[in-house]
């Protein structure tokens, strides 16, 4: 059924387009060619280079596709740790109710509250110069908020609903009721989260690395923003080494939102009517 | 009014467990990297051949919070500076303490993020209450949506980047930084606020776009839930005119809503600000941690992060007492 | 004279159809009837029949996909379904109100009572001096037997009951002609259900006004009504006097209502009626009542039933009788 909604196929179509672009660039180009000074400097668009160089004398074309691949696998490792570690602490925190449960959720509710951004900041300026992956776990440590309240809601509301309480008098503990229960609806839920953090994951890395917290000598989408920002790309007019990864950047978004949207509708087809 | 009271001192402990949850997490960060937390800093500053006040700055540290006391004792002295507002001594700019580097630039973020916020959901909630309200009935209205979600996913940088290459770069009717132009002086007079104002006017714009859109489309969600509510329906049998149907009742019920979102969506308001001060290099507390971060001033960054996130915390305080006023039945609620 | 005896409300084959993707779904097609001055009128038939549509059509409150297909309702002479705008705003509630459904719903939350009924009397009335609308406001709420306080409350504040109460004082507050009662007690529990119903009757005798009660539950309107239409899936079954039409049933689907009522008095077998109301979307030929009537016989599948006046101020729809 999610295969067929349009919403989701365009927008998943737009991501796996993205990533064979990364891939196949990157496969496509030897290694010397990474570095500065391989091609002519500042060159536009055109016939020359593809989608031009940068003042380094780097082609745009081949660090974007590196970029893409990088920016893409932030945006999966904190998206999966953050919604796994957010889901497990909802659902301790809704299951065992009491005392945990208020602890967990003042918690919860604290780091919801606070810019995340400015933690990160904090812990990136500590640990600068790491790579792609650590830069991920930061984020990800970080992104567990919004799945755990909403996991807390989800075990919350089978916990009153009836027919657990039925099954309950059937015998089955009660762990293993809300299990079952949940494993259907989870994946939806799991689906819409993932999506969600991926993409706040990937817009706290363009964040960081324009602040100079990236990963410095990986590329990322935001580190390419960073380098090019920090040659003063605008005042020399070389705006294709900043608008390919914005572009770029725009065209990740719309795609997760799309995918978001797809997902929405699925789980609930009131929506898919009127659209 | 009991349950007013009991209702605040909910929001007010809450507010106080945010800002020590959040000293405490600012405290631990630097002592996660092994090592003295500050040697570290400090001998990467050596190495990049940095202060020739090293030495005396470790020691000032040292006795101030007690790096050679145990983990608590450290943590409790940390606490008890804060209370008194030190936030330590800068590295870069020794020796101005932190306070003295980041309060200038308060003023400038503060401005900033409160006329574009409140001018952004107000506007928005407006916008979008006339094209909720509507339905489907209005094409120009309904043009708007599309705009509208594909601008709000769209990070204020992202969105400054434009503005700038186009409106300061490329054709030049603003300028490229700054919140003043150099050379003039600060005063109170019509020639420097016009000056600030033609200044801000740029990185206002990337905020208020994006969050237009934002506010927009929430309010317009919101407004379409409450046309179905059976009040408004019997609002209409009543005979009240159309118009004062939207302002009157559904608007006044879609805002607590819509307040809520506000207090919600604050922190990543002001995380996305932060980053577009610095492409516009304002000296707002943005412009004043990319530079701590480019010279390795780890107190400053601290203090900073502090400063918003106490901010942050009080402002959602503000609103929570706000709430009452708009939606008489938390008045009622106390708790949550 | 003779204009006391014309009817407060005269309905002519209304139609009201939800025109959906697959096809219409005919709500309520081709009802008639009329409601004399101070009379208290019953609707009564089942969920889904068609006698809230009727309510909303009425006060020209049916939304998309809905719409009033076809029909005449003439309110006092006055037809109001061929009323828009600013004369339609100016009808609602002056001269026809509503007691809605959902009354724990209806109030505006972030308004107080007080508010809420000025708010109404002001848009009609123009402008009023705040000591008089306050009075005025009091004697509405001692009317329906709520304390003045009440005017200061939040809806949140009221009991299922007051609200309900709150309605009717909203409802008769500008003295309307026709008073509409949507399912007045559905939602009460039934020691309240007994002081909201006597609180709308003694206010009703007092003002005067015509009544329409729309509801299901056959019991309660036997005690309520004076006459009685009974609805089945959008069409009309019956009408006629309540004693009348309870003494001597005329259509299969009254009698089936009324042998299904149980009662303290008499030791019987409750008797549900066998089947399902046939769906509303492009309905079959014939009788809609046809395949859950005892007595159907060929004709009833074929050709639908129309109302005709068997006894002076009886209609039935049956070819039976």
């Amino acid at each position: 059924m999610l295969l067929r909604n349009r919403k989701f196929l365009l927008g998943a179509s737009i991501i796996l387009a993205m990533v064979i672009v990364g891939i196949v660039g990157t496969l496509l180009t030897q290694p010397e060619l990474r570095r500065t000074g391989s091609f002519p400097v500042r060159l536009p668009p055109g016939p020359g280079g593809l989608l031009g160089t940068d003042a380094l004398g780097r082609s745009v074309a081949i660090q974007l596709s590196e970029a893409i691949l990088q920016s893409l696998q932030v945006g999966l490792i904190a998206a999966t740790l953050g919604t796994f570690l957010g889901a497990l602490i909802g659902f301790v925190s809704g299951y065992f109710g009491k005392a945990v449960d208020a602890i967990l959720r003042t918690l919860t509710d604290v780091f919801l509250s606070v810019p995340s951004l400015l933690f990160l900041i904090l812990i990136a300026s500590l640990v600068k110069g790491v790579g792609v992956q650590a830069v991920a776990i930061i984020i990800g440590a970080f992104a567990w908020a919004s799945p755990a309240r909403q996991s807390r809601a989800q075990v919350l509301s089978l916990k009153e609903r009836t027919f657990v309480k039925l099954s309950r008098l059937s015998g089955m503990s009660s762990l293993e009721i809300i299990f079952v229960e949940l494993m259907p609806n989870m994946l939806q839920w799991l689906g819409a989260n993932f999506v969600n953090a991926f993409l706040a994951a990937v817009l706290a890395e363009a964040g960081l690395s324009l602040l100079g917290l990236g990963p410095q000598r990986e590329m990322t989408l935001g580190m390419m923003i960073y380098w090019a920002l920090s040659y003063g790309a605008i005042l020399q007019n070389l705006w294709w080494w900043w608008l390919v990864p914005v572009l770029t950047l725009m065209c990740l978004f719309l795609a997760l939102y799309l995918v978001h949207l797809g997902l929405d509708e699925v789980s609930n087809p009131r929506l898919a009517a009127r659209g | 009014m009991a349950a007013y009271l009991r209702y605040l001192s909910t929001r007010a402990v809450l507010w106080l467990v945010t800002m020590f949850i959040s000293a405490t997490v600012v405290f631990i960060v630097p002592h996660l990297v092994p090592g003295n937390p500050l040697s570290s800093v400090f001998s990467r500053l050596a190495a990049v051949g940095g202060s020739l006040n090293a030495r005396e700055l470790i020691e000032q540290y040292t006795k101030m919070f007690g790096l050679d006391r145990p983990l608590w004792q450290q943590y409790l002295s940390f606490l008890a500076q804060l209370a008194r507002g030190n936030l330590g001594y800068s590295i870069s700019s020794f020796p101005s303490h932190v306070s003295d580097v980041v309060l200038p630039s308060i003023p400038w973020t503060i401005g900033l993020l409160s006329v574009t916020t409140i001018f952004s959901w107000v506007l928005g909630s407006v916008i979008g209450a006339v094209v909720g309200w509507s339905g489907g009935r209005s094409p120009l209205f309904q043009a708007l949506v599309p705009v509208a979600l594909v601008l709000y996913t769209v990070p204020y940088y992202i969105v400054a980047l434009i503005l700038v290459f186009l409106f300061a770069f490329r054709w030049q009717i603003f300028p490229l930084s700054g919140a003043y132009s150099v050379g003039l002086r600060p005063e109170l007079s019509l020639t420097f606020a016009l000056d600030v104002l033609h200044h801000a006017t740029l990185p206002a714009l990337s905020i208020i776009v994006v969050s237009l859109g934002w506010w927009f489309l929430s309010m317009r969600s919101l407004i379409t839930t409450q046309k179905g509510e059976d009040y408004i329906l019997l609002a209409e049998a009543t005979g009240l005119p159309d118009r004062h149907i939207l302002w009157r009742y559904a608007f006044r019920n879609a805002l607590l809503p819509q307040a809520t979102g506000l207090a919600l969506s604050l922190g990543h308001i002001v995380g996305g600000a932060i980053i577009t001060e610095v492409i516009f290099s304002y000296p707002g507390l943005g412009w004043v941690i990319y530079n701590a971060i480019k010279s390795l001033d780890f107190p400053v960054i601290q203090g900073s992060v502090l400063l918003l996130v106490v901010a942050v915390a009080t402002t959602n305080f503000i609103i929570d007492l706000a709430y009452p006023l708009i939606d008489p039945r938390i008045r009622q609620a106390g708790r949550e | 004279m003779a204009d006391v005896m014309k009817p407060i409300l005269d309905v002519r084959d209304l139609r009201v159809y939800y025109h959906t993707s697959r096809g219409p779904i005919k709500a309520v097609d081709g009802i008639s009837f009329s409601v004399h001055r101070g009379e208290r009128f019953g609707l009564v038939g089942e969920s889904g029949c068609g006698k809230s549509t009727t309510a909303m059509a009425l006060l020209r409150l049916i939304r998309e996909p809905g719409q009033i297909e076809d029909g005449q309702a003439h309110l006092d002479g006055l037809d109001i379904f061929k009323l828009h705008g600013e004369e339609l705003r100016k009808v609602r509630w002056n001269q026809i109100s509503l007691i809605p459904q959902g009354a724990m719903n209806s109030l505006n939350p972030v308004m107080r009572v007080q508010e809420q009924l000025a708010d109404i009397i002001t848009i009609h009335e123009g402008r009023q001096p705040a000591r008089e609308l306050r009075r005025r406001i009091a004697t509405l709420l001692a009317t329906v037997g709520l304390p003045a306080r009440v005017a200061n409350l939040y809806p949140h504040e009221l009991s299922g009951g007051m609200k309900q109460r709150v309605c009717i004082a909203m409802a008769i507050a500008l003295h309307p002609r026709l008073i509409i009662a949507d399912e007045l007690t559905s939602a009460l529990d039934v020691v309240v259900q007994r002081v909201v119903i006597q609180t709308l009757l003694q206010v009703q005798e007092q003002l005067g006004t015509s009544l329409i009660l729309i509801g299901h539950d056959m019991g309660l309107q036997a005690q309520l009504v004076d006459r009685l239409a009974v609805m089945y899936a959008g069409h009309i079954a019956e009408i006629g006097d309540v004693g009348d039409i309870f003494a001597d049933p005329l259509h299969p689907y009254t009698q089936l209502l009324i042998s299904s009522v149980p009662t303290i008095e008499e030791k019987k077998h409750l008797q549900a009626i066998p089947g399902l109301p046939p769906t509303l979307l492009n309905p079959p030929p014939g009788c809609l009542f046809q395949p859950r009537c005892p007595y159907a016989v060929q004709r009833c599948r074929v050709e639908t039933p129309l109302p005709r006046e068997v006894r002076p101020g009886r209609w039935v729809a049956c070819h039976l009788r």
